[in-house]
C-alpha cells in the first residue's frame, strides 16, 4: 500500500522540505556526482532490501535527530564514485579500492562512507536552517544497529532516487517545526 | 622532517584528503602524513613528531577538534603549526569562533581538492623538502 505524503500546509514544513532536499542533493551530487531525485510519495519498504540506516543527534539550539536509509548497494555506488579506481595504492594494507572486480568493499568501509554523508548532509541542513550568527552542535554519527525504516513519529520523511535506488531520509523531533530560531524566509 | 598530521575519525575522509594533496600538490609523495582519529591521539602524535600543518576535522570522539585547536595554542611547541579546520558545521557563528581560537582556514565537507591544494601549498611551499620514508 503506498503512503501518499501529501504536500504541507505549513510554511514551515514546506521551508524545512525544501532545505532537506536541498542539504541532501548539494551533499550527495558533489560528493559521488549523481543526479539525486526527490519524490513526493514514501513508497512501501521492502524488507528484502539490505539497507545501511545512519543516524545523528542536534543538540543544540534543540533535540532532533536526522536519519538516512540507504541501500547497501546504493553505498557502495556511492563509494566507488567517490573515489578513482585508478592509481590508488594500498597504504599501510588499508584500501580496498585496488581490487580490479571493486566488488569487496568492506562493510566498515561501507558504514565509515555512510556516517560522514550523514554528518555532511546534517551539517549543511542545520547551516540552512539557523541563522548565520547561531551557532549548534550535532553529534557523532552513528551507525543504527536496526536498519530498518521506521519513519513513524518522524516530523518529515523525503524519499529520494539515485540511480533508481530510493532512499530516505528522516527527521525527528518538535524543534524541526517549532523551534521559533527556524524562520522562513519569505 | 616535516609532515602533515590529518585528525578525522573517518578513515575514508582521511584517505579522500591524502588523495587530493597527492594528486594536486606533486611534491607531497606516500610517507607524508600521518594520521589520528581523535583529538587525544592527534596530541600523543605531535608530543613526539614534528608536524608542518595539521587538518583537522571537528566532531570526533574521546577529544573533539576544538579542544584539539586549544590545547594546540595553549603549547608553546604546537601554538605556532597551522591549522586548518575541514568541517560539517560551517556557518558563520563557527567560523568567526574557530578562527578566535586560532585557526588559520576552515573549509567545508565534502572539500575539494580545487580549495584544499592551494592552502597547505601556500603553507608548506616554503619548505623544499617533505621528507618521506616509510610509514
Amino acid at each position: 500500500m503506498m503512503v501518499k505524503i501529501t504536500p504541507p500546509d505549513c510554511i514551515i514544513e514546506h521551508y524545512l522540505r525544501e532545505k532537506t532536499i536541498n542539504a541532501v542533493i548539494d551533499t550527495l551530487e558533489n560528493i559521488a556526482f549523481m543526479e539525486i531525485i526527490p519524490s513526493k510519495l514514501v513508497t512501501p519498504y521492502d524488507e528484502a532490501l539490505a539497507c545501511l540506516s545512519a543516524e545523528i543527534l542536534i543538540n543544540t539550539p534543540f533535540s532532533g535527530k536526522l536519519r538516512l536509509v540507504l541501500s547497501k548497494a546504493l553505498v557502495k555506488q556511492l563509494v566507488l564514485n567517490s573515489y578513482p579506481s585508478e592509481g590508488i595504492e594500498i597504504r599501510e594494507g588499508q584500501f580496498v579500492f585496488e581490487d580490479i572486480n571493486r566488488n569487496q568493499i568492506p562493510e566498515d568501509t561501507l558504514e565509515d562512507s555512510l556516517r560522514e554523508i550523514v554528518n555532511i548532509v546534517t551539517g549543511r541542513l542545520m547551516t540552512d536552517l539557523i541563522p548565520d550568527n547561531q551557532s549548534y552542535e550535532i553529534g557523532l554519527p552513528e551507525i543504527s544497529a536496526d536498519a530498518f525504516l521506521g519513519f513513524e513519529g518522524a516530523s518529515l520523511c523525503i524519499e529520494f532516487f539515485a540511480e533508481g535506488h530510493p532512499f530516505w531520509l528522516m527527521l525527528f523531533g518538535d524543534g524541526f517545526i517549532n523551534s521559533p530560531i527556524i524562520n522562513p524566509k519569505q | 622532517m616535516n609532515k602533515i598530521l590529518i585528525v578525522d575519525d573517518s578513515k575514508t575522509s582521511r584517505m579522500f584528503i591524502k588523495m587530493c594533496l597527492e594528486v594536486a600538490i606533486p611534491e607531497i609523495k606516500a610517507g607524508t602524513f600521518y594520521e589520528a582519529e581523535n583529538g587525544k591521539e592527534a596530541l600523543a602524535l605531535l608530543n613526539d613528531n614534528e608536524a608542518e600543518l595539521v587538518i583537522m576535522d571537528l566532531n570526533m570522539p574521546l577529544m573533539d577538534g576544538s579542544t584539539l585547536l586549544r590545547w594546540m595554542k595553549d603549547n608553546d611547541q604546537l601554538k605556532n603549526i597551522p591549522v586548518i579546520v575541514i568541517t560539517s558545521t560551517n556557518n558563520a557563528a563557527k567560523r568567526d569562533e574557530l578562527l578566535q581560537m586560532g585557526a588559520d582556514h576552515i573549509l567545508s565537507k565534502p572539500v575539494s581538492p580545487a580549495k584544499l591544494a592551494p592552502i597547505v601549498k601556500a603553507i608548506t611551499q616554503d619548505t623544499t623538502d617533505l621528507d618521506t620514508y616509510g610509514a
